[in-house]
């Protein structure tokens, strides 16, 4: 199996086998196909992150401390 | 067929992973359910990766009532994580939700909502508000979109967002729909009218292709519903169709349906320039014999105009005395006519 299927198999969670069709794929369209994917996944996370900050604004203030432990159980960043 | 499905497959993998068609145009090597199962991998990778994040805002909801938990998925959220939040609801509490929310906002959520997963959710929400929803979805031309949930909703719904739909619209929602079953019981209620424009539509926009594959894709009854509507399209129109049919070899899904269109309307379809080269003859009969559907070659041979039937003549196969034998047997006519027309045809075995 190729490094560059195998790498994209540990990103999505997934045996290399399950990807062993884009096999036929040189490494620098593998590489894509890891990077389109990666984007994706960290576009999500910032997302996410964002979205959660700005979530615990909306939620009336004598929520907010159960709201936040709620939404930051390890506590918040920054 | 390969291409155009791999390539109708790159389209939805695009909008899963947000980037233009282009970016991953190279796919198109794949076979259409290599990449399927590729977007079912990345779709299913990306719910776990941030399932941790969905939970602990689905569980903010539980805490607050209804109306701000909308205002924060409208003003927070935005509508690509309040979907996948909306996943992680129970269908209950979301189909609540969702009658707390903008219709607009509803729609630029449907965008990346995973049918899959909300279903439960869908079929939980007031008709009227999914109708004006996809009603929405079409005038943005979200073919996509509402392709996937044709699974989804039941079928009145369905056809309730379609009616307004030009032949176009319908023929990008029906090619892009994954579930060939829901795709029909919607097709088996549209009119003969609206099938015509529907082939009419491949027609006028050159997308032969695209009218096969949807054959494809569709029951015999349908097909062959979809097939008589043939006379609504100009002869070169016709010729394309054929022309396609034969390019993808995809005959033993067309042949079948061929049994219960009008001889008339087989004329028409027959009757091309396609069927002018004695190797498509040949192929169609092959095809006809693995699918021992002898009375639909029967049916197509008496619909042949007297160019055609000059064709005939040069056939390997008809000429082969299994397979005259295979249509005495089959043809569900009488032997003399079957004779009759061999003869008439110079190809009869001794």
């Amino acid at each position: 199996m190729g490094a560059d299927v195998s790498r994209l198999a540990r990103r999505l969670g997934v045996q290399p086998r399950g990807l062993a069709p884009f096999e036929r794929y040189d490494d620098a369209q593998l590489q894509q196909l890891d990077t389109i994917v990666g984007r994706a996944m960290e576009a999500e996370d910032k997302a996410f992150d964002a979205a959660l900050e700005e979530a615990l604004r909306f939620v009336p203030r004598l929520l907010r401390g159960t709201a936040q432990k709620l939404l930051f159980p390890g506590g918040r960043r920054g | 067929m390969g291409d155009l499905l791999s390539r109708l497959e790159i389209v939805k993998l695009a909008r899963e992973v947000q980037v233009p068609e282009a970016d991953l145009e190279f796919l198109v090597a794949s076979d259409p359910t290599e990449i399927r199962q590729l977007r079912a991998q990345v779709s299913d990778a990306l719910f776990a990766r941030h399932e941790d994040r969905v939970t602990r805002l689905a569980s903010l909801s539980r805490l607050l009532p209804v109306p701000m938990t909308a205002k924060i998925a409208e003003l927070a959220l935005g509508p690509m994580l309040s979907a996948r939040v909306a996943a992680a609801l129970d269908p209950r509490e979301a189909a609540r939700l969702a009658g707390h929310l903008d219709a607009g906002f509803l729609t630029t959520l449907a965008v990346s909502l995973d049918p899959k997963r909300v279903a439960a959710i869908v079929r939980g929400i007031d008709d009227k508000l999914v109708v004006d929803v996809g009603r929405r979805l079409l005038a943005k031309g979200e073919y996509l979109v509402l392709s996937r949930f044709v699974s989804v909703v039941d079928t009145d719904v369905a056809l309730a967002v379609v009616a307004s739909a030009t032949p176009d619209a319908l023929l990008q929602v029906a090619l892009f729909t994954d579930e060939p079953a829901a795709l029909d019981s919607i097709v088996a209620r549209l009119s003969d009218e609206t099938l015509a424009d529907i082939i009419r539509a491949a027609a006028d926009a050159d997308a032969y292709d695209a009218a096969v594959t949807l054959l494809l894709a569709l029951s015999t009854e349908s097909c062959s519903r979809l097939v008589a509507q043939v006379h609504a399209v100009a002869p070169q129109a016709r010729d394309a169709l054929v022309a396609a049919v034969a390019e993808h070899d995809v005959w033993p899904a067309i042949l079948p349906a061929l049994h219960t269109v009008e001889q008339q309307t087989l004329g028409g379809l027959v009757n091309v320039a396609p069927t002018m080269d004695v190797a498509l003859i040949d192929r169609v009969v092959q095809h006809a014999r693995e699918l021992d559907v002898a009375p639909v070659l029967v049916q197509m041979v008496l619909a042949l105009d007297d160019e055609h039937l000059d064709v005939l003549k040069g056939s390997r196969e008809l000429g082969d005395p299994a397979v005259q034998s295979w249509l005495l047997r089959n043809a569900g006519v009488a032997g003399r006519l079957v004779e009759a027309v061999l003869d008439n045809l110079q190809l009869r075995s001794a």
